[in-house]
């Protein structure tokens, strides 16, 4: 009998301009059943795009959003700004985490600063915490 | 003839001493003698018969005056030519001593009647004599008083005078009274219409009461006003006055004495004595000096403000002694008994003290210094009546003195240090010395003598230029000080430099007269000054060497410090960028993990993870040694138990940490300031480091954490019972990229970063460790606390 599997959410969005690593976020929360599609983006500026022209229809858009910081064209802070001008209900509904390969002191301090940032993480995301994690 | 017989007894019980005789002028014989005259004449009837009246009663050889025997004579001469009788009234007809050749004064009334016959015949003349020798004597005595009496009433000093009846009528009254009234032809009238302000006065009044009871009114002192110029200009006089009532035989009052004494002089003099006693007391009162008198008693009399003020009290008068007050001590500070002070010696011995200094302490202990002035005042007698004491508080002067002496002493240090430290000169307004001290004796090398009384040019040296010295004398005759340097002549020819300062002292019009000369000898200096000239030289140009350096050095240093800032920027993007792929890798490695099932795969597959976390392990550290020195301190309040299990809890679960026991007991007891991701980076090095130097031998693994805080500091020990570091190692853990022998992790880096990073929030750490037992560390952080 085949097992039903479950994921924590319907939809999750990674941003990370290193593929590599785009693949390893991406594998990782479908593995770990944490999320049951991936919206995979190397720029941050196409992945706003495609949060502004869905910001209405809400099963298109991701629950939880993992965001690079350091990435040409926009960063993800850059991101985060521009993010803050989407529809209230999506924010609600929505929870972004900012990641790193190396934690900033200035970096934390921006994302502590920062309401609609759930958390920073340091890269690559674990089986741990995407286990951990609850809603 | 003989006489009858009836007639002779009538004759002879006559009381009047009488005899007969017959008219046989100018004989007139003594026919008979009556028992009164035998009886005042002393003499038996026969002494007198026969014999003729003037033969047996003669005239008194002493009286030249009475003419007794004349007026007999004629008195019976007369009775005889008239045939009628007649009378001398009042003769004086002294009688003689039977015996002696003296004679009795009498006086007489004496009758001599004719006792004629039928035929109007004289035949006898009957001789009488009423003895008034008595009366007569009263008489001259009544005279005697009244003269005196009147001599008594008309010059006595006094006034006096009868007034009659109840309405006063000036019956008699003295010459001094109507001088003391100024009126004249007063007698018969009233006292009302004389003197008619009496009544107001209310003298009738009280004559009308001495008139109706009989009193007498005395009274001392009264003052009178009278009219006396009849002017209308009434002066005061004072009366002693005495009026006596006056009474009749019946013992009915019918007039009144009056007596006044003029007493105004005796009043105005005590009056003006009072005034002066009472100017005299004013005199003393207001004196500014504590002044005061008593009298022999030492009973206090008069006193003055200023000496109540130094009594501190007002004493009562006639019963405080002067004594009273005071503790009194003689100059030098030791008590002086009561009696040996000036006041007490005035009084016994009855002369003046003055200048003896004494020393008065109040009750409150203040002490004054004291020169009493002490002047006793002595009767006719030469007897101490009392005494006057003035008490000059000396106390300011006294320390004016004593500040004047310390300043005295102080001027004359000033110029002991002034002649030991410098030549002094004192010149006279032209510049001739009239003193010079030891020292410039000793510098210039002439005698006081060879100097004094001299121009100050004799040690002139000819170096100055003439508007140099014109310079020095137009500052001085402006009055201002003149400073600078003087380069002057000894006697022997040398030379010598001094640093000079001339004072001129200036009288009341600004002018100076005279110099007050201070010099320093700075011979030495001034050789020395030539060769310093020559070092400045070349020290200028060292100086500009050193500053090109500097300029050059400052430049390298601002490169340097730029390197730095790129190097730490440098390290911290290379690190960054070097930890990515990293994880990159460790994210895949995970996926092969999962997915193979070879077991050499998997041995291979665990080696590389673990050579990449090593070096992961010495990226962080790297990163978080450039953090330390890139980031400024941000002091904050930090959770410790809160981020202690924060930390705790990221390491619990990896591999080297199962079957440890981590007790934590953090007490805070003060809020904990300091810089958190320092904080955070200590703690994190030094609970891995004891996770991983643990060995899996050792049973009951634990890792405690004990800290406490307060307002200064927080102390926190973190040990383990791991492998333990031996003893020679303790000093060299701390260093960067030292490993201890026989160990294969770590980087040597982690304690390094854990010291310096203690540095910068002001903190440090100590070990105590012992190999195979166990490690503790214990690292105190100071509260940064604002």
């Amino acid at each position: 009998m085949k097992e039903e599997i479950v994921h924590k959410f319907e939809s999750v969005m990674v941003i990370d301009d290193n593929l590599i690593n785009l693949y390893i976020a991406s594998r990782m929360i479908t593995k770990n059943n944490f999320g049951k599609k991936v919206l995979q983006y190397s720029s941050a500026i196409e992945a706003l795009n495609y949060l502004q022209e869905n910001q209405e229809n809400i099963p298109q858009l991701p629950e939880v959003i993992f965001v690079d910081i350091y990435m040409p064209g926009m960063s993800g802070f850059e991101f985060m700004t521009a993010y803050d001008k989407l529809s209230t209900p999506f924010k609600n509904l929505c929870r972004v985490f900012i990641i790193s390969s190396s934690i900033d002191e200035h970096d934390l301090n921006c994302a502590n600063n920062d309401e609609n940032i759930v958390a920073m993480k340091e890269k690559p995301i674990t089986k741990e915490f995407l286990k951990d994690y609850n809603k | 003839m003989a006489l009858p017989p009836q007639f002779n007894h009538v004759f002879q019980i006559l009381p009047n001493p009488s005899l007969i005789l017959l008219p046989d002028a100018p004989k007139f014989t003594i026919v008979a003698a009556n028992q009164a005259t035998l009886d005042i004449a002393i003499s038996l009837e026969e002494d007198f018969i026969g014999k003729g009246i003037f033969e047996s009663f003669p005239e008194n050889p002493e009286d030249s005056v009475s003419n007794g025997v004349e007026n007999l004579r004629n008195s019976l001469n007369f009775v005889i030519a008239k045939k009628g009788s007649d009378n001398i009234p009042f003769q004086k007809y002294d009688i003689p001593i039977r015996g002696t050749t003296k004679f009795k004064v009498q006086y007489a009334n004496i009758q001599n009647i004719p006792i004629k016959d039928d035929n109007n015949n004289i035949t006898h003349i009957l001789h009488i004599i009423e003895d008034v020798t008595d009366k007569k004597n009263l008489e001259i005595s009544f005279e005697t008083e009244r003269q005196r009496f009147n001599d008594l009433y008309l010059q006595a000093p006094s006034c006096m005078g009868i007034l009659k009846g109840p309405n006063h009528v000036y019956e008699m009254a003295n010459h001094t009274y109507l001088e003391l009234i100024n009126k004249k032809n007063i007698i018969g009238k009233s006292m009302k219409e004389i003197r008619p302000e009496t009544e107001e006065q209310g003298l009738i009044e009280i004559l009308n009461k001495v008139y109706k009871t009989g009193i007498a009114f005395s009274a001392h002192e009264k003052l009178l006003k009278l009219d006396t110029k009849v002017n209308g200009e009434i002066i005061d006089l004072y009366q002693d006055i005495l009026l006596q009532p006056h009474k009749d035989i019946n013992g009915n009052i019918d007039g009144i004495y009056f007596f006044f004494i003029d007493v105004t002089e005796k009043v105005e003099s005590r009056k003006k004595i009072e005034e002066s006693e009472k100017r005299y007391r004013e005199l003393i009162e207001n004196l500014p000096v504590a002044t005061y008198s008593c009298d022999s008693e030492g009973r206090i009399l008069v006193y003055n403000k200023a000496a109540a003020a130094l009594w501190r009290r007002n004493p009562e008068f006639q019963k405080d002694l002067w004594s009273g007050f005071w503790k009194i001590y003689n100059k030098d500070g030791n008590p002086l008994s009561i009696d040996l002070c000036p006041m007490a010696i005035a009084l016994k011995e009855g002369r003046i003290i003055t200048d003896q200094e004494i020393i008065i302490e109040s009750p409150n202990g203040e002490k004054v210094n004291i020169v009493p002035h002490s002047v006793p005042s002595l009767d006719s007698n030469g007897r101490v009546t009392g005494a006057v004491n003035v008490l000059f508080d000396i106390t300011n002067r006294k320390r004016a003195e004593e500040k004047l002496e310390k300043l005295n002493k102080e001027l004359s240090d000033y110029k002991y240090v002034m002649d030991e430290s410098s030549m002094v000169a004192i010149t006279d307004q032209k510049g001739i010395i009239k003193h010079v001290n030891d020292n410039f004796c000793k510098i210039s090398k002439f005698s006081p003598e060879e100097l004094t009384g001299h121009d100050h040019r004799i040690i002139n040296s000819g170096y100055h230029s003439k508007e140099y010295i014109k310079n020095l004398w137009e500052t001085l005759s402006r009055g201002e000080i003149w400073k600078g340097e003087f380069k002057n002549k000894a006697k022997d020819g040398t030379t010598f430099w001094l640093d000079t300062i001339i004072t001129p002292f200036l009288d009341e019009r600004g002018k100076p007269y005279q110099y007050v000369v201070t010099q320093f000898d700075i011979t030495k200096r001034k050789n020395a000054e030539g060769n310093i000239k020559k070092q400045n030289e070349e020290l200028v140009i060292q100086y500009q060497e050193k500053k090109i350096r500097t300029a050059e050095l400052n430049l390298s240093n601002k490169e340097l410090v730029k390197t730095n800032t790129e190097l730490d920027h440098f390290v911290y993007s290379v690190s960054h960028d070097l930890r990515s792929p990293l994880t990159s890798i460790l994210g895949l490695i995970s996926f092969i993990e999962e997915d193979s099932r070879e077991p050499d795969t998997l041995e291979q597959v665990r080696m590389i993870r673990a050579s990449i976390n090593r070096l992961d392990g010495f990226i962080k550290n790297i990163l978080s040694y450039s953090q330390n020195n890139r980031t400024g301190l941000e002091p904050q309040k930090i959770p410790i138990k809160k981020t202690i299990n924060e930390i705790v809890n990221s390491v619990r679960n990896i591999k080297e940490a199962k079957g440890i026991s981590f007790q934590i007991d953090i007490d805070e007891q003060q809020p904990f300031y300091s810089d958190w991701q320092r904080f955070n980076t200590i703690l994190k090095n030094l609970i891995s480091n004891a996770i991983k130097y643990h060995t899996e031998e050792v049973s009951g693994r634990y890792l405690k954490l004990t800290g406490a805080t307060d307002n200064k500091e927080l102390k926190l020990s973190i040990s383990d019972n791991g492998i333990g570091i031996d003893a020679a190692y303790h000093e060299k853990i701390f260093d960067m990229f030292y490993r201890l022998p026989s160990t294969t992790t770590g980087s040597g880096f982690g304690l390094y970063i854990v010291k310096e990073t203690l540095e910068k929030i002001h903190g440090k750490i100590e070990v105590h460790s012992e190999k195979g037992v166990g490690t503790t560390f214990i690292i105190t952080l100071k509260n940064l606390k604002k």
